[in-house]
């Protein structure tokens, strides 16, 4: 009788110190896989900034020969304010994808111009910004990747009931706008 | 009793470990190939010869630079392009060392006629998009028009090797090979922790139930405490005023239902005896370990973010 009372004794003790590590590890894990989610994010805005930085130089390098396209430098020259002056996750996405699809439309602008084209500064600046464009997409692809693992990993049992318990909520993904997938159309020689 | 609450435990725990560690996330839609060295040639693209000269070449010069350039040549890209097919062949291959993540893949696909220099993480500054850009434009691709694949593989790798020297030289650290090997995470510690847990247990029972006295657990408490001392006295000692009384408790349980279980004798004679094997622990489920053919060591575990350049021929 004592005995069967010392062996459930034992056994509730084993049970607490296997649940308070099992706890301890879904809290630290959900921490750092958290803690990666962001880490990516500041590598896809690292990326961005570099897009930023390429983008002067080759408004400068091909502004004097596209006289005529003033409207699409008009249109990068407002996402990049935009971008500056973002001041949340959200609105900072939004003006990067703005950005992007404007930059687009002036890369097949420039393909359009053989005498740009065949100019060697803008040739490297446009292997530049489009190695860029590969890099963003590659973090972009992590984060969304390292955003599904986390978010599995809160929303599967059981370590759905320490995600709640300890309040870790989902994260969101990036997703790119509509439409921004489809080349973007030029139009030559107006305005 | 206490041998059914024994029985009951174990299978208890070991379900929880298997909940609680779970199936990992599968993502690969690509039918990635393992690497067979630092040439890949699974175009069939290149000479015998030529292929191993570069392999020796490129094992040279990761020797005496650390860098890790790797030729990979597919038949085709599986529909996606070669920048993406690029970059998830060099995270699954982790080519470059972990850290330095000083690797760069030339990848060729064949029916798409792609290539791409993709670069490392570490390289990006020696190896630029602009200067990778070049050297596929000005000497893989008009070897390639020319259909001298052997040539055009050669003459770009000496150009990569060239375009990255004068960087700093790296020797080779052997203790950092990881291969391609997963990188523990935390639920895999966890699992490994269970392992532990369920060793120990079953092992102490064994030892501790087989001596018919009761004190030998609270001195096994007493010295994990004192080992515990080393590190933090306090942690120490509170393991200690918890490990001793509970060892002393456990000894006393096991040795008496040892006593209780050689009284009455099961059939089951063979269990007594030898010191059990966890039957747990067959292997079949255990921790993933890592798993590759061929006898290539793998590389050293570095990464990139889609640095490089792109072209076709």
């Amino acid at each position: 009788m004592k005995k069967g009372i010392i062996g459930a004794i034992i056994v509730l003790v084993i049970l607490l110190a296997v649940a308070g590590a099992t706890i301890v590890g879904f809290y630290n894990s959900f921490v750092s896989k958290s803690q990666a989610v962001d880490n990516q994010w500041a590598q896809v805005e690292a990326q961005y900034q570099r897009r930023f930085d390429l983008i002067p130089n080759l408004v400068a390098a091909t502004k004097g020969t596209l006289k005529q396209e003033q409207k699409i430098f008009g249109a990068i020259a407002e996402a990049r304010t935009r971008y500056a002056g973002a001041t949340t996750m959200q609105q900072r996405v939004r003006a990067a994808n703005q950005l992007e699809s404007a930059l687009a439309r002036l890369l097949v602008i420039v393909e359009n111009y053989p005498q740009l084209r065949s100019n060697e500064t803008i040739q490297q600046l446009m292997v530049q910004i489009e190695g860029t464009e590969n890099r963003i997409s590659v973090e972009r692809r992590r984060y969304n990747d390292m955003v599904r693992e986390y978010n599995t990993s809160i929303k599967r049992f059981p370590g759905l009931i320490f995600a709640n318990l300890h309040g870790f909520g989902e994260k969101p993904y990036f997703r790119s706008e509509a439409g921004a997938e489809k080349a973007p159309e030029v139009d030559l020689g107006n305005e | 009793m206490n041998r059914k609450t024994k029985t009951f435990i174990i299978p208890f725990i070991i379900a929880l470990a298997i909940v609680v560690s779970g199936p990992s996330l599968a993502l690969a839609k690509l039918d990635l190939p393992q690497p067979v060295g630092y040439v890949n040639d699974f175009a069939s693209l290149l000479s015998q010869q030529e292929k191993n000269i570069l392999e020796r070449k490129l094992q040279s010069y990761e020797k005496q630079s650390g860098n890790e350039i790797v030729v990979v040549t597919v038949r085709n890209l599986q529909g996606t392009t070669v920048e993406d097919f690029a970059v998830r062949l060099f995270e699954k291959w982790k080519i470059g060392k972990k850290g330095k993540d000083n690797g760069v893949l030339l990848l060729v696909a064949k029916e798409e006629r792609k290539i791409r220099i993709e670069v490392g993480y570490g390289l990006e500054p020696n190896l630029t998009d602009a200067q990778s850009y070049e050297i596929i434009s000005r000497i893989i691709s008009p070897a390639f028009k020319a259909g001298n694949f052997n040539q055009g593989i050669a003459n770009g790798i000496d150009a990569i090797i060239k375009t990255i020297s004068g960087e700093e030289v790296i020797p080779e650290q052997p203790a950092e090979r990881i291969g391609y090997k997963r990188g523990f995470d935390i639920s895999q510690l966890l699992y490994l922790g269970f392992f532990l847990i369920f060793f120990v247990f079953q092992w102490l029972v064994s030892v501790l139930g087989r001596t018919k006295s009761w004190w030998l657990g609270g001195l096994l408490g007493g010295i994990a405490g004192l080992v515990l001392m080393l590190f933090s006295v306090i942690v120490g000692i509170i393991a200690m005023a918890i490990l001793v009384p509970l060892g002393l408790l456990f000894d006393y349980v096991v040795s008496r239902a040892y006593q209780e279980y050689k009284k009455h004798r099961y059939n089951e004679g063979d269990e007594e005896g030898v010191l059990p094997i966890p039957w747990w622990a067959g292997g079949h489920w255990g921790p993933g370990g890592s798993s590759h053919g061929g006898g290539f060591g793998g590389f050293g575990g570095g990464r990139s973010g889609g640095g490089g350049a792109s072209g076709g021929w």
